[in-house]
């Protein structure tokens, strides 16, 4: 939701310079992103700075003999020959496998912004082994895995199985601009003076203040960018760096801009490029068939990243060169990482494989932890549903055309004048009752909460944040004003431990008339700011601790949902797992909510990127991921709205928004047809929903995303590197979304061995295909070898789905078996955390289908076994017989032989049992 | 089993049945049986089959599918797995999600609710008999929501009955009006050949009496033109003599040219009064020449010589700078006469007051100031401005002789009365017009719309006003003032097909910024009043309106007839 919502009828009362400003912004976009409201490298004085570095240019030396040694890390003195300043150098190791690398000034003028919040706390730490060469300093972390630290020049190198897989200024293009006082305007002719103050560096542009747009960043504290240049170089196959509305596969930035984060409110983004976008987490994976590492840059402040990874072109020259496993220098990935402020601080995770990985990263940055059932269903928003008759009308909607969905969202018009946590006293003036109403069919509501304070006297939080001065500072110490939906507004300083004690208290029931079924939606938390630089905030705006919101602005979205999970936790009086969506995030926001790729459009070439935005997002933790159905901005043609259904259903989160100035678009409105094509879309995510819970309860445990890459599965298979437009859910579904108006059929690659259609049990080889498509379908398979629990009987809602029978698709490999996995528990509490959950295992082997409960005892539930569906079974069987201690032993109804569909064997999901195919 | 123990359930027996007493056995099969059927009119029929359906679920036989797709042991029926592609062996559990499981509600209203509803832990029969499998006790709700709904049925019969009465009222009057209308019409047309005819008369008189005008007109304009032409030419030879007498006059040598000489003889010529002609002053008569001839002296001489003879014979003083007025003033043509004074209004033009002006004050303020009436028509200001222009060369009485002023007099009069007849026409034609469009609305069958056309109806919320002018327009205005948005213009009836008088459709509003243009959808309901009950704006500028009216009741047959 962005500045077009500028136009709301409630605003258009607003001052006249707000609307004279509001139309100067209109004017000045028509349908694509207005480039010129956002900066390019060049005209962001650090960045331009920290690329005009050149190779082998750094004078950085590690004074190894200085250098101490403890149980997991090491420290050494660091000094910058061209000018004498010294630094520090300290390499940790973690446990499982991760390395962690800082380098800061040891005599920092004034401390330097170190990133809070965003990583776990309680990181253990590993032991390392530390051999000392001439040279270098060799720290051991197993018989595959170590780093080396090199003194002449600085340089450190990581080592997986052999291979060198990491080097961090390797091209010493290491690059730390040092704390400084301001030169004295009269000395500055004094070319001596300044000399010793800056040792041999030439004072270089934009240093002490530069202005943007006709925003002046006063930038008191002077330069303070860091930059290296890390690369890998077994491989150019880079992928993630979220948010960016690219490839997954990230591109060559050569003659082009860097990658750029920096959470900002874009208006109208445009696909296939590196501009920053609401979210910024500056994190890739580098993979290879042999390794794949991780990388985390844990700064918070504004940061591009430039890639040399070979030109989009010469993509299949680079696997080529994988193939033919020569060490060639041109599969080298080559990046480098400039902030603005802070410090260099790098944690490399050393794999070796994919999924290590991950798991590598959840234990520094936590994983996204299971939602309640209800929130990875189906949900319906739009800006706005005008009144409590319009929500009933919504919702009544879905039940007489037979379509589940479970929860419906009030974006800003809800409340009172845009002051959150109030209600619009005409619209929305029994907002209890209206909650229960829709609570009542087992489905939930959500409510925006955005972080500007409409400054109003009289509304409750402003007149709280004036008088606890919970308000983000200007430069002079005087409570910051921006614009946003309210008019004038002011923004809460969550960085400051009261402000989000304050926050969290907010969304007690005492305090926010509603019930514990409300959830919530944090918007515009970039922060955005209407007439700020860039839509956001100046640079030079003070935050809790004096820290310059320069230092900091990636990460407050984070905070901000991080106080919301704590109020929602108030709110159930810890019972119930919190649901939040975000836009803007930092690393480990997904420790607390899901999140949305943004506003973006009716466009097919949206669609298609909504695929890469989510994967990328989800190896940087955000298991939650999805896309605004439909397109935020425009209006949806019925066969693009058709096909973002069908592919939407296999993305994590489900939402259907629009924006206010589009039709309405409640999935009955396409037309009967078109009607009946999405009811059946919808119903196919509900079926597979218990496949799903267990997917995410996987994410929380493991660390790795519903939503997949598919080298993720098959690491060593080449030919998955470059897809952009298919994955797999878990490591059983495939899918292959329609993407192309008009098509009728779609390019599929499918590794391994051997798939089957999910729906109409056609069996494919490996290999690339050319699958026909109808309306009606996209293509979707499973994989030969999994067991993929699934429940047939579609309710209204989720919730109501509880209690139902399981049927189960068994499809085999080519040795005949499969395995498969359940989770189930209440869908909604902690329960789970202290036991009160269910996990299955499903063997096929020998003829012989078995159901284990690997935690007996510990989760109550009827929950039955209905059905069992075999694909990939050669001959009619001439008997099928059940055993369980509930249904003892007994012959089973069967039919067909491919698919093989076992009627009722009746067992219960809570004991152990087996069937016997003979 | 645990079905044992439900027989003595408090649901089992509160189906209230006269179960014929003489076997126990049926009782202990009924208790195995219990969650897979229901008795009904002491039958036994499958969970969620209507009595009516009873009998397609025949326990003694295999189970055909409804569709027909497939034979199945009845032993399939309601056994919690869906067998049939249709859903009709399930019509009782939730296994099919294409069933319809239907419940008596005695008391009120039986219902088919989706199998997808069965044991959901949502009561949504108000008997409560979807939920049987013990996770929600359902109370039994029918026997008031059947009283409030018979209530409600009630209330709505008799808004219907009053309504209906009204809508009758309605009909007729729509009639009526159509009638009337019809019958102006033919009135009207009857009206237009008469207008026409009479306008064609004036046409011939007009043309008759114009011919001579135009001939008269012709010929005075001749007759002024050749005056023009003489009294040019005089006044050219009386200059030229003029001057040839002055030439003669200077030229005292009468050797045919003026010499320096001959010029300083004439005290006239010293230009700077010092008491003597210079040689230089009596060069620049000459042209900075010796001397001039005649002819020289006719074309640029003359123009030199001619105010110091004028200032000699004391006709004239000299302005400040050199003086040009006398050359002006020759130059000119002679100032014409004055324009006459405004015409006197014409007999006519009182007439065509009266006739015209009508109801439209602005018309008769307008032409007062130009003697005749305006019309918004375009055409009409052409007719308008020719009769001006016309008029006023005419009232140029002092130009004219009396036959050809009287010539004039009788072709304004013949104009105007063809403009009247013409007027008459048109008058006529749009009344005509505007009947048969009003004719041509669908005011619904039996014109019971028609007394809505014409009126509007407002209905105000905390924001707007919103107006709707059935078959016209709709509109809103900022109840805090602000200017008046269209909505839209009458479009046509938009209710589906088979029962399109259901709703209005109202487009080609306001546009939207960034949106399309406005429009209304109009849902007529029936009610004893026409008025607006509600409007909503369920998307950005389309805007959706209740109206009540009681056009839209129908007859009741006979009130609750399928009440149980």
């Amino acid at each position: 939701m962005i500045m077009s919502r500028l136009w709301s009828s409630s605003l258009v009362t607003s001052k006249i310079i707000f609307l004279s400003y509001v139309f100067l912004i209109l004017i000045s976009h028509s349908d694509t992103v207005d480039r010129s409201k956002f900066k390019t490298c060049d005209q962001s004085g650090f960045c331009k700075r920290q690329r005009n570095v050149k190779e082998g240019s750094a004078t950085y030396e590690a004074d190894l003999s200085q250098g101490t040694v403890s149980t997991s890390s090491v420290s050494i003195p660091v000094i910058n020959k061209g000018n004498g300043i010294p630094f520090v150098l300290e390499v940790f190791l973690l446990e499982g496998l991760k390395f962690r690398v800082k380098l800061n000034e040891a005599k920092p003028l004034r401390p330097r912004y170190e990133v809070e919040h965003a990583l776990l706390s309680n990181m253990r730490e590993g032991k390392l082994e530390v051999k000392k060469a001439a040279d270098h300093w060799a720290l051991i972390a197993d018989t595959n895995n170590e780093a080396r630290v090199y003194s002449t020049p600085l340089r450190i190198e990581f080592y997986s199985g052999g291979e060198k897989v990491t080097v961090i200024n390797g091209r010493q293009m290491l690059k730390f601009e040092h704390l400084r006082k301001k030169p004295d305007v009269n000395d500055e002719p004094n070319d001596e003076n300044a000399a010793n103050e800056e040792g041999k560096e030439e004072p270089e542009p934009s240093m002490w203040e530069e202005s943007f747009g006709g925003h002046q960043d006063s930038k008191p504290r002077g330069p303070e960018s860091v930059g290296v240049d890390i690369d890998f170089p077994f491989t150019q196959h880079l992928y993630g760096l979220p948010e960016h509305a690219d490839s997954f596969l990230i591109k060559d930035t050569k003659g082009g801009d860097p990658y750029r984060l920096y959470n900002l409110d874009v208006f109208e983004y445009e696909v296939n490029n590196g501009m920053a976008l609401y979210a910024s987490v500056p994190y890739i994976m580098a993979h290879s068939p042999k390794n794949t590492v991780g990388l985390l840059w844990l700064n918070a402040a504004e940061t591009w990243v430039d890639f040399d990874v070979g030109g989009g072109s010469n993509l299949v020259d680079s696997i080529v060169n994988l193939v033919g496993g020569g060490a060639s220098d041109e599969k080298v990935g080559r990046t480098r990482w400039m902030s603005e402020s802070g410090i260099i601080d790098i944690f490399v995770f050393m794999g070796p494989k994919p999924t290590d990985v991950m798991r590598q990263f959840g234990e520094v940055a936590g994983t996204a932890p299971l939602p309640q059932m209800w929130a990875i269903a189906s949900q319906q928003c739009r800006w706005n549903y005008n009144d409590e008759e319009d929500v009933r009308q919504v919702d009544e909607g879905f039940d007489s055309h037979d379509m589940p969905y479970d929860s419906i969202w009030l974006d800003i018009e809800h409340t009172d004048g845009k002051k959150y946590f109030t209600w619009d006293s005409h619209k929305f003036g029994h907002p209890v009752e209206m909650i229960q109403n829709i609570t009542a069919k087992g489905r939930k509501m959500v409510t925006i909460i955005d972080p500007h304070i409409k400054r109003e006297s009289g509304y409750f939080v402003h007149e709280d944040a004036l008088r606890d001065d919970l308000y983000v500072k200007d430069k002079t110490g005087k409570v910051y004003e921006g614009w946003c939906w309210p008019g004038a507004a002011s923004y809460l300083d969550f960085f400051d431990p009261k402000v989000r004690e304050y926050w969290s208290s907010r969304f007690r029931l005492e305090n926010y008339p509603s019930t514990v079924d409300l959830y919530t939606w944090n918007d515009m938390n970039e922060p955005s700011v209407f007439n700020g630089p860039e839509v956001t905030m100046p640079k030079d705006l003070i935050h809790y601790g004096d820290w310059e919101h320069r230092d900091v602005h990636n990460l407050y979205g984070l905070l901000m949902v991080k106080a919301t999970y704590d109020g929602q936790m108030l709110r159930s009086e810890n019972q119930l797992r919190p649901f939040i969506l975000t836009r803007a995030a930092y690393v480990g926001s997904h420790r607390y909510t899901s999140i949305w790729t943004g506003d973006n459009t009716a466009e097919w070439s949206h669609l298609k990127i909504s695929i890469p935005m989510c994967l990328s997002l989800g190896i940087a933790g955000f298991a939650h991921c999805g896309a605004d159905i439909g397109g935020f901005f425009h209006n949806p043609e019925p066969e693009l709205i058709l096909r973002w259904y069908q592919a939407a259903m296999f993305q994590p989160f489900v939402r259907n928004h629009a924006h206010i100035e589009t039709k309405r678009r409640e999935p009955w409105l396409f037309g009967d047809h078109n009607t009946a094509l999405i009811r059946s879309a919808i119903r196919k995510r509900y079926a597979l929903l218990p496949y799903w819970y267990t997917l995410f309860h996987q994410a929380e445990m493991e660390g790795i995303p519903p939503m997949r890459p598919i080298w993720m599965l098959f690491p060593d298979d080449v030919k998955t590197y470059n897809i952009e437009g298919q994955h797999l859910i878990g490591n059983a579904l495939m899918v292959a979304p329609v993407l192309e108006k008009g098509a009728s059929k779609v390019s599929v690659y499918l590794p391994g061995v051997i798939w089957y259609d999910f729906y109409n049990y056609v069996a494919y080889q490996s290999g690339y295909h050319t699958i026909p498509v109808t309306e009606d379908s996209i293509p979707v398979f499973q994989r030969g070898g999994t067991i993929i629990p699934t429940k047939q009987r579609i309710r209204r809602a989720s919730t109501l789905m509880k209690r139902d029978p399981f049927t189960l698709f068994v499809a085999l490999d080519e040795n005949n078996e499969a395995r498969g996995r359940l989770y189930i528990d209440d869908g909604q509490s902690f329960g789970y955390r202290n036991g009160k959950f269910l996990e299955v295992e499903f063997t096929f082997k020998d003829n012989k289908l078995q159901s284990r409960v690997v935690n007996p005892g510990s989760y109550a539930t009827t929950e039955w076994v209905e059905r069992v569906v075999i694909l990939g079974w050669r001959n009619r069987p001439a008997s099928i017989t059940v055993s369980s201690k509930s249904v003892g032993t007994s012959k089973l109804e069967f039919e067909g032989t491919h698919p093989l569909v076992i009627r009722k064997p009746r067992t219960l999901i809570t004991e152990d049992w087996e069937i016997i195919l003979s | 089993m645990n079905q044992l123990q439900r027989l003595g359930s408090s649901s089992f027996l509160s189906i209230n049945i006269g179960l014929p007493a003489q076997s126990l056995s049926l009782v202990i099969i009924l208790s195995f049986l219990f969650n897979r059927f229901v008795i009904s009119d002491d039958r036994l029929t499958p969970r969620g089959v209507p009595l009516s359906r009873g009998a397609l679920y025949d326990p003694q036989k295999d189970f055909s599918c409804l569709d027909g797709s497939k034979l199945i042991p009845f032993s399939f029926v309601n056994d919690d797995y869906c067998d049939c592609e249709d859903g009709s062996d399930e019509p009782g559990t939730s296994a099919c999600s294409n069933g319809y499981f239907y419940c008596l509600n005695a008391g009120h209203i039986p219902l088919n609710i989706r199998t997808s509803r069965v044991n959901d832990g949502i009561c949504d029969c108000c008997d409560g008999s979807d939920e049987f499998d013990g996770t929600v006790t359902c109370s039994n709700t029918c026997l008031e929501m059947g009283r409030a709904a018979r209530e409600e049925n009630e209330r709505k019969a008799r808004l219907a009955r009053d309504g209906y009465q009204k809508r009758i009222e309605m009909s007729q009057q729509g009639k009526d009006s159509r009638r009337s209308k019809e019958e102006e019409r033919s009135k009207l047309e009857v009206d237009l050949q008469q207008a026409e005819s009479q306008k064609e008369d004036k046409q011939r008189v007009k043309e008759e009496v114009e011919a001579p005008e135009k001939e008269a007109l012709e010929k005075h304009r001749q007759l002024e033109e050749e005056k023009r032409r003489k009294e040019d030419e005089e006044e050219k030879s009386k200059s030229e003599a003029e001057a040839e007498n002055i030439f003669n006059l200077l030229d005292s040598n009468e050797d045919g040219l003026i010499t320096a000489d001959e010029i300083k003889t004439r005290q006239t010529f010293d230009r700077n009064k010092d008491g003597a002609v210079s040689d230089e002053e009596a060069l620049f008569f000459l042209n900075m020449e010796n001397e001039m001839s005649k002819d020289e002296f006719m074309k640029t001489g003359w123009i030199l010589f001619k105010p110091y003879f004028l200032i000699e014979s004391g006709m004239f003083q000299p302005p400040q700078p050199e003086g040009t007025d006398e050359e002006t003033a020759t130059t000119q043509e002679p100032p014409a006469p004055e324009p006459v004074t405004e015409p006197p209004p014409l007999d006519a033009d009182e007439n065509i007051n009266t006739d015209y002006e009508d109801d439209e004050l602005e018309d008769s303020e307008k032409s007062e100031s130009s003697n005749l009436p305006e019309d918004d028509e375009s055409e009409d200001d052409d007719t308008k401005l020719n009769l001006e222009s016309e008029d006023t060369d005419a009232t140029r009485v002092d130009l004219y002789d009396e036959p050809t002023r009287l010539l004039i007099e009788a072709a304004d009069k013949a104009r105007q009365e063809f403009h009247d007849a013409e007027r008459a026409v048109r008058d006529v034609k749009n009344k005509l017009q505007e009947l048969n469009d009003a004719l041509s609305l669908d005011l619904g069958d039996d014109d019971r719309f028609g007394p809505l056309f014409g009126q509007c109806f407002d209905l105000s919320d905390r924001e707007y006003t919103y107006t709707l002018c059935p078959f016209q327009k709709s509109n809103q205005r900022g109840v805090n003032g602000g200017g008046e948005v269209h909505l839209g213009k009458w479009n046509a009836w938009s209710g589906p097909e088979n029962d399109k008088y259901t709703s209005m459709l109202y487009d080609g509003g306001q546009a939207c910024w960034n949106g399309p243009a406005r429009s209304v959808k109009v849902n007529v309901q029936c009610g004893t009043e026409n008025k607006i009950l509600s409007v909503s704006e369920p998307s950005r500028c389309v805007y959706e309106m209740e109206f009540s009216t009681p056009a839209a009741c129908q007859r009741i047959e006979s009130a609750t007839h399928d009440e149980l």
